[in-house]
């Protein structure tokens, strides 16, 4: 296992449905294989070159959350990953055995933008929705994780995105090389009726695996 | 005195410790009736003796008395008894009385044999010096077994005996007597009153106390003395007093005595003492002997009496009896063994008589060795004229290794006894019989043949499906040497399968070098008995004419003959084998002309008359022609121009002049090999590959040919084949393999079936258990011996009825000669041979056993019976009994534990009948009959149950959705998932739930040829093994079906 492609960006939220977008990146990034950058940055659009590659792609690089759906005792944020895009040009046969890629996510706290005390990683949850997983039935996106304000829906699953959760993953790289497979999540945040005001900034890290 | 077969009075009656102890029981209480028509047992006494004169073995061989188990003793001139003035030989022998067809050893009396020289053959013989019961009050009458005569300490002859105690409450009732006497011929008294070794005195033993053998050592007034004793692999050894019979030690095993049987024999040369001894270690590669009902005389070493013992090898090759029995000593300047065999006129395996030869020593070793024994008279060949040429061919047949107990040498050695014993055949019993075997026959050239005859022998009837039966049918093949494959015999006369005497085929002629019987076993469904051939010969055709000789032309001093003589067979001529009379120096010493006569192989008519001129080789004045050279290669030629064998090149070579030459020849690249006066040399090429012979031949003016060379190719191991098993489609794939000429063909037969060319999967027919066999054929024509695979029966639809058949059958315990497949067989033979019977005899026999039916999946059953078998009452505490009493229980699936069938009708516990229990349904993937023996208060009696059912009322199993599921744990930047896939291997779409610890995923609609995947995270940097659940939901025939699997899957550490 080692890690192919990591890519980060800024999700920010703000109480208050103010929407703040740090860094803003229009034209989808492709980081290379070994690429670990872990800083807001924008990368260089290379053609993929043969021998295939498998590689990781996202359609922007900011999410703003918009309130909605909040109650008396929780205020909820949600908005939408872009979609994240898994290319794969190898050749079933310059996949190695028993190879298997797998896209995770994991969020830093959010920062006030103003002083206020941060909000917690564990109040972001996320459900991927699996756009284009091809015909095979072997690329499923990962299981919903909720906050630690939810009931678990899965054995474990309210913790949110403080460690790397699950995206995207395939069962076997090679019985689904040769194609792109793309992904995106809702993402909510929830948060305690009297979260302070303001703005406030997380950064997503999304890592692909293989 | 030794045998591995039945020794009727010896106790525990064996129950068949072999394939042939049930045969052997049944001859004994033949031989029971025969020696009751002996009548009242005449006095012994040595007035009976007579003298005759023979210098050849046996000592006494015109049948009119057989004598066993030799015990010699020297008795020196002016000893008590001789007043010869010589010293004089004693063998002391056991009489052997068994009638012609009796296996069993009937021998109630000990006689002798005496000389002064043994080379002059003056023999006095005593028949009937001593019958225990007359001598020894405490001894039944009988089983006068080896003993051994010894001049004690005291000067006075003592003989030591195996006594039958008559009174005695062991188990086995030998015990070993000892005899005194002032002479070596009686009277005799009884020394000791009683036993001095039995299985109570002077200690208790469990051993079969027979075949003494004694040393006194040291020199007067310190002699010690020594006894060894046992059988049936144990030896013991005691010292005793000077008194002969009063213990000085306790009785001891004795050790390092490879493959000891029985027959010790103690003797003492310079300062080496010898233990020789029948020993029984068998096999293909055992230095003993090749068939373990034979015995070879091995012998040990030691610089002590008390050992330790020195194995040294073989001293005496098995001989024609299956008993053999040493006794070895110094007579007059000279080493002598004494043996016996079966060679007397009517003799064999239990109408043995004596012969004597001489031992030679190996000085040059230390200790000093004994030289492998020379049995004399040297058997030459057979020279009578006969159709017969089975005898001159090499044999091969389909179950190598073959069972230690046969022997292949059995099929062509033209004996054909009244009462075979396993090595007087061939056969191929195992406990697992295939359902087709063969014996080839290759000769050197091509013979011209049109017949067969062949014996079989059996145990068991035709359609048993087990034991050694005729076969079903067989056929006889010959190698089509235009056509290079095997073809059935033209036009024969038939094929019989009678079990009583020769069964004859006729069949128009046919020239070849090879010739097959292929046995088709007899079945009976599902399983096959074995074959077995005492003898089969194959008849040569005769030609139209008488055969003459063609004149021999041979240099002074030529003693060697042309090994062939040509044959005509209408147009065809072949050059066929003769045994001539033997050539002798002075025949040759000088030109001139003789006849000679010589039978020629399979030519019944008459023996032939040759003439030989004798030349003088000198003659090479003006001699500038070479000679020519003739390659031709001999051994078992295969298809495609292969060779099936090693092969042996005839290089021949003919001179001008008539003279012999000088013939250099070479296999492939290695060193020549030069012949001097001869007319022919044989070169042996063997291993698997291509291989070329070259050679030249000079004649004696020294013209040497042009090198002349014949290419080889030899391919002498069977292809190999293997099967695999699909379980789900019941299904058998085979593949083969050839290291050097290649895999030609795959055959299949499923049951009884017959071949049938494989061209892909074999699918089973039907429902029920399949046996398919399988066997691949090479290029060369090595067909491999047949290999069988089974096809589980398929249990997934409703089953009613009995359902044993369907099960897999296992058992606490199963005694070695019965069968646990013989509970579910589907017979119920009134009168079942043993391996048509469960059983448990042998070995411990404790309280309870049980035997068990599995089934691949769980069954709705309703009921049971099976029938006990017994062969000894109740209260004994041995044999096989009618049980005490006995139970179901079925595997309770919930709570992994057995548990009894509830509501059980009564247990019953016959052995005539069923015993039919009924009891409330149990669904149950497996159950046992739990068996409670019959005891006497101290042991038990073993159980037996002929057949079991288990009775049914199932609805089948429901149909399922075929899916593939895979469980994984992996590990992604350091935590654990649990991957888990399941595919639609349905046609059409099917929901399916994945279920874990670690979470739960649904996904509808899956199409066809599909997935479902999920990795469930743990969280966790380790996980532990486990297992997913698979639910899928579709349509089958319009029905709903939900189909629940499991998938396992390790467990993983993540952050190692």
């Amino acid at each position: 296992m080692r890690t192919w492609s990591r890519k980060r960006w800024v999700a920010a939220g703000a109480a208050g449905a103010v929407l703040a977008g740090s860094v803003a990146l229009q034209s989808p990034a492709v980081a290379e294989p070994g690429d670990s950058t872990d800083v807001q940055v924008t990368v260089d659009i290379e053609e993929i070159e043969e021998p295939g590659v498998l590689a990781m792609s996202v359609a922007g690089d900011s999410v703003a959350l918009a309130e909605d759906g909040s109650t008396l005792l929780v205020r909820q944020f949600v908005g939408t990953l872009p979609t994240v895009t898994v290319t794969d040009t190898r050749t079933p046969e310059e996949v190695p055995d028993n190879a298997a890629w797998a896209v995770l996510g994991s969020a830093t706290d959010f920062v006030g933008g103003a002083g206020q005390a941060p909000i917690s990683a564990g109040h972001l949850g996320w459900k991927p929705q699996l756009i284009d997983g091809g015909d095979t039935g072997l690329v499923t996106e990962g299981e919903e994780v909720v906050t630690v304000l939810d009931e678990p829906t899965q054995p474990g699953n309210n913790v949110g995105l403080v460690d790397q959760e699950l995206l995207v993953s395939t069962f076997d790289s090679g019985a689904v090389a040769g194609d792109a497979y793309t992904v995106d999540a809702d993402l909510f945040l929830r948060t305690p009726a009297d979260v302070a005001a303001g703005s406030y900034t997380s950064t997503l890290t999304l890592s692909l695996f293989e | 005195m030794n045998t591995s077969v039945v020794r009727g009075g010896a106790p525990p009656t064996p129950r068949t410790s072999r394939r042939f102890g049930r045969a052997v029981a049944v001859a004994a209480v033949a031989g029971l009736v025969a020696g009751g028509l002996v009548g009242v047992a005449a006095p012994a006494h040595a007035a009976d003796s007579y003298t005759f004169t023979n210098t050849t073995n046996p000592i006494l061989g015109d049948g009119s008395y057989y004598s066993a188990d030799p015990a010699p003793v020297v008795v020196p001139a002016g000893a008590a008894g001789n007043d010869s003035g010589k010293d004089q030989l004693y063998i002391y022998t056991g009489h052997d009385e068994a009638g012609p067809s009796t296996n069993d050893f009937v021998m109630n009396e000990w006689g002798a044999f005496r000389t002064t020289d043994v080379e002059a053959g003056e023999w006095t013989h005593y028949p009937s010096l001593m019958r225990p019961e007359q001598v020894f009050a405490w001894a039944t009458s009988g089983r006068a077994y080896a003993g051994q005569v010894v001049r004690g300490v005291d000067g006075r002859y003592y003989w030591y005996v195996p006594i039958n105690e008559r009174d005695s409450p062991a188990s086995d009732k030998f015990a070993i007597g000892v005899a005194v006497s002032d002479t070596p011929t009686g009277p005799w008294t009884d020394h000791a009153g009683g036993p001095i070794i039995s299985q109570r005195v002077p200690t208790p033993n469990t051993i079969h106390n027979i075949d003494p053998t004694i040393l006194i050592d040291g020199t007067a007034p310190n002699q010690r003395v020594y006894l060894w004793w046992g059988s049936f692999s144990q030896l013991r050894m005691i010292e005793l007093q000077q008194d002969m019979k009063t213990p000085v030690t306790t009785q001891r095993s004795v050790t390092g005595l490879t493959g000891f049987f029985e027959a010790a024999w103690a003797f003492k040369r310079n300062d080496t003492y010898y233990l020789a001894y029948a020993g029984n270690n068998a096999g293909p590669t055992s230095q003993c002997t090749p068939a373990n009902y034979h015995a070879c005389i091995a012998y040990a070493t030691a610089s002590s009496p008390q050992g330790p013992w020195t194995y040294r090898g073989t001293v005496l090759a098995p001989v024609s009896s299956t008993t053999s029995h040493p006794g070895i000593l110094e007579f007059d300047g000279s080493w002598y063994i004494t043996y016996h065999t079966a060679d007397a006129v009517g003799g064999g395996h239990f109408r043995r008589s004596v012969a004597i030869d001489p031992i030679e020593w190996d000085d040059t070793q230390s200790p000093p060795r004994m030289k492998p024994v020379t049995t004399t008279p040297v058997r030459g060949p057979d020279l009578t004229p006969r159709p017969n040429i089975a005898q001159a061919a090499k044999v091969t047949v389909s179950n190598e290794p073959v069972p230690t107990q046969y022997w292949v040498k059995a099929l062509n050695d033209e004996i054909v006894r009244l009462n075979p014993l396993p090595p007087d055949m061939w056969g191929t019993w195992t406990g697992n019989n295939p359902p087709q075997q063969w014996v080839q026959y290759t000769w050197d050239q091509p013979m011209r043949i049109s017949g067969s005859q062949i014996e079989f022998w059996n145990d068991s009837p035709q359609g048993s499906g087990v034991g050694v039966a005729a076969p079903a049918s067989w056929r006889i093949q010959y190698w089509d040497l235009d056509a290079g494959q095997w073809a059935d015999v033209p036009d024969p006369s038939g094929f019989p399968t009678g079990t009583r005497g020769f069964q004859d085929t006729g069949f128009d002629p046919v020239t070849t070098t090879q010739v097959r019987a292929v046995f088709d076993a007899s079945t009976n469904g599902s399983t096959y008995s074995a074959v077995a051939v005492e003898e089969w010969k194959i008849l040569a055709a005769q030609p139209e004419s008488a055969v003459t000789a063609p004149a021999i032309k041979v240099e002074v001093g030529e003693t060697e003959l042309p090994d062939s003589i040509p044959v005509s067979f209408g147009a065809e001529t072949l050059r066929v084998p003769v045994l001539w009379d033997p050539v002798r120096p002075e025949d040759v010493a000088a030109p001139r002309t003789f006849d000679t006569r010589g039978t020629v192989l399979g030519y019944a008519a008459e023996r032939v008359v040759a003439q030989v001129t004798v030349v003088s080789p000198d003659d090479t004045d003006g001699d500038e022609t070479p000679p020519a050279l003739t390659l031709t290669a001999l051994g078992s030629a295969g298809g495609a121009g292969w060779f099936r064998s090693p092969v042996r090149v005839r290089v021949a070579g003919v001179d001008d002049r008539g003279g012999r030459m000088t013939i250099e020849s070479r296999v492939d690249d290695g060193e020549p090999v030069v012949a001097r006066d001869v007319r022919s040399v044989d070169v042996d090429v063997a291993g698997d590959g291509r291989h070329t012979v070259t050679a030249t031949a000079t004649d004696r003016a020294g013209n040497t040919s042009a090198p002349a060379g014949l290419a080889v190719r030899i391919d002498a191991t069977a292809p190999v084949s293997a099967a695999t098993l699909n379980a789900d489609t019941r299904t058998v794939t085979v593949t083969a393999s050839d290291a050097t000429s290649g895999v030609a063909g795959i055959e299949y037969a499923i049951g009884a079936g017959a071949w049938t060319a494989y061209t892909g999967p074999v699918a089973a027919p039907d429902a029920n258990r399949q046996t398919v066999a399988f066997r691949a054929l090479d290029v060369a024509g090595n067909l491999e011996t047949a290999r069988t695979v089974t096809i589980p029966a398929d249990l997934s639809g409703p089953l009613t009825g009995n359902i044993g058949p369907v099960a897999t059958p296992t058992a606490s315990y199963t005694a070695g000669w019965n069968s646990v497949t013989a509970l579910n067989d589907g017979t119920d033979p009134s009168n079942p041979s043993q391996a048509q019977i469960w059983g448990t005899w042998s070995g411990n026999r404790p309280a309870t056993q049980w035997v068990q039916y599995d089934w691949s999946r769980p069954v709705r059953l309703t009921g049971t019976e099976l029938k006990f078998w017994r062969d000894t009452n109740r209260g004994t505490g041995d044999g096989v009994a009618e049980p005490d009493g006995w139970v179901l229980q079925y595997w309770d699936e919930a709570v992994s534990a057995w548990h009894d069938v509830p509501g059980a009708s009564p247990y019953g516990t016959s052995t005539t009948a069923f015993n039919t229990v009924t009891f409330e349904p149990v669904v149950t993937p497996r159950v046992r009959a739990t068996v409670r023996a019959n005891g006497n208060g101290t042991t038990y009696s073993a159980v037996a149950i002929t057949e079991w059912r288990v009775f049914a009322d199932d609805p089948g199993a429901p149909p399922e959705l075929p899916v593939t599921v895979t469980a994984q744990a992996r590990c992604v930047a350091g935590k654990a998932y649990v991957a888990v896939q399941a595919r639609n291997d349905h046609d059409a779409p099917m929901d399916v739930a994945l279920e874990t610890a670690y979470g739960e995923r649904s996904f509808a609609d899956v199409a066809a040829g599909a997935n479902a995947y999920q990795s469930f995270a743990t969280r966790a940097t380790s996980v532990a093994a486990g297992s997913a659940t698979i639910r899928v939901s579709g349509s089958i025939d319009g029905d709903d079906v939900t189909t629940v699997r499991t998938a396992e899957y390790p467990g993983v550490d993540c952050a190692s």
